[in-house]
């Protein structure tokens, strides 16, 4: 008998997480917020002294995304706007979902809020958060051999 | 009883509703990602391993009287790097997305966003003369202006009200 290498449900899972993404109200994730029209796909790096967060936000000025940290949760949310009024009965394929987008992630605590900063290049929003130093380091104590 | 049972066909018609209008949505829209091993660091091969096949290439098709414009939501390419042909009347732009953002060593929490080559197909609604196309890429959106060639452009013939 041959052995099955790939699990034939993987491409399902992988629509329906794509599915999900598309539509936040079929979402199993709280991150996407229900009432917003559409959620960004991220990556979420840790790094040794920082989180790197990058989003793709294609199509929205940086003005119209708005950034905010608030009791441990991050939150990006915004909204598409079309670049252009065209007249609507021009339209062969919409595939594009527009209006208001929003995702939220709780971050560890050791974030330091204040020195959040974002970039935007080519619709994906880089987010970089620093870890906050802590001085309360658990201090070693030794004990002198005399 | 009979109420609570049309509530709940009321509500599962509303669901199939929403997943047909969803899946129509979406899945013309989802576009292979296939993932090459030629390429750099080790980590970036480790990162985009990790990373889903199928990526959301959002598109939208618009013809006006003498043109066809066509946008592409490709967050994260650069300008140069797009392959735009017209076969008839099939367009086809692909490309090869990659990391350009992996410097330092770190742990991946969560991993959506596609990377790879790519290809999307659109049918366009008119033939265009692509001599005299162009294209533009800013905040991740490729847009194509399209001209219709001269036998499909619309001619507005006046009536003489002589």
């Amino acid at each position: 008998m041959a052995l099955m290498r790939t699990n034939p449900w993987s491409l399902l899972d992988e629509f329906n997480r794509e599915f999900a993404r598309m539509r936040p109200g079929f979402a199993d994730d709280e991150s996407r917020v229900v009432g917003s029209n559409w959620a960004p796909a991220v990556d979420i790096k840790e790094e040794q002294d920082r989180f790197v967060i990058h989003a793709d936000i294609p199509g929205v000025a940086p003005d119209d995304i708005d950034i905010s940290m608030e009791k441990g949760v991050l939150t990006i949310k915004g909204e598409r706007k079309h670049e252009t009024e065209e007249n609507k009965e021009g339209f062969h394929r919409i595939e594009r979902s527009f209006g208001t987008f929003m995702r939220r992630f709780s971050l560890p605590e050791n974030v330091d809020a204040d020195k959040i900063s974002a970039s935007s290049k080519d619709g994906v929003v880089e987010l970089v958060l620093p870890k906050a130093v802590h001085d309360n380091q658990p201090k070693k104590i030794s004990v002198n051999n005399g | 009883m009979t109420s609570l049972r049309q509530n709940i066909d009321r509500a599962w018609a509303q669901v199939q509703a929403g997943w047909n209008n969803l899946v129509s949505n979406a899945s013309n829209a989802l576009t292979r990602f296939t993932h090459k091993e030629e390429e750099e660091s080790s980590r970036i091969r480790e990162l985009v391993r990790s990373t889903p096949e199928w990526g959301l290439l959002a598109a939208e098709v618009h013809e006006s009287g003498d043109t066809v414009t066509v946008r592409l939501e490709v967050p994260g390419m650069e300008a140069d790097k797009f392959d735009i042909e017209v076969d008839e009347r099939i367009l086809t732009v692909s490309g090869h997305k990659r990391v350009s953002h992996e410097h330092k060593e770190g742990r991946y929490h969560v991993t959506e966003c596609a990377y790879g080559e790519f290809e999307r197909r659109l049918p366009l609604p008119a033939e265009v003369d692509s001599k005299h196309a162009s294209a533009s890429y800013k905040r991740g959106i490729l847009t194509l202006t399209l001209p219709k060639s001269e036998r499909e452009k619309v001619r507005r013939i006046p009536v003489d009200n002589g």
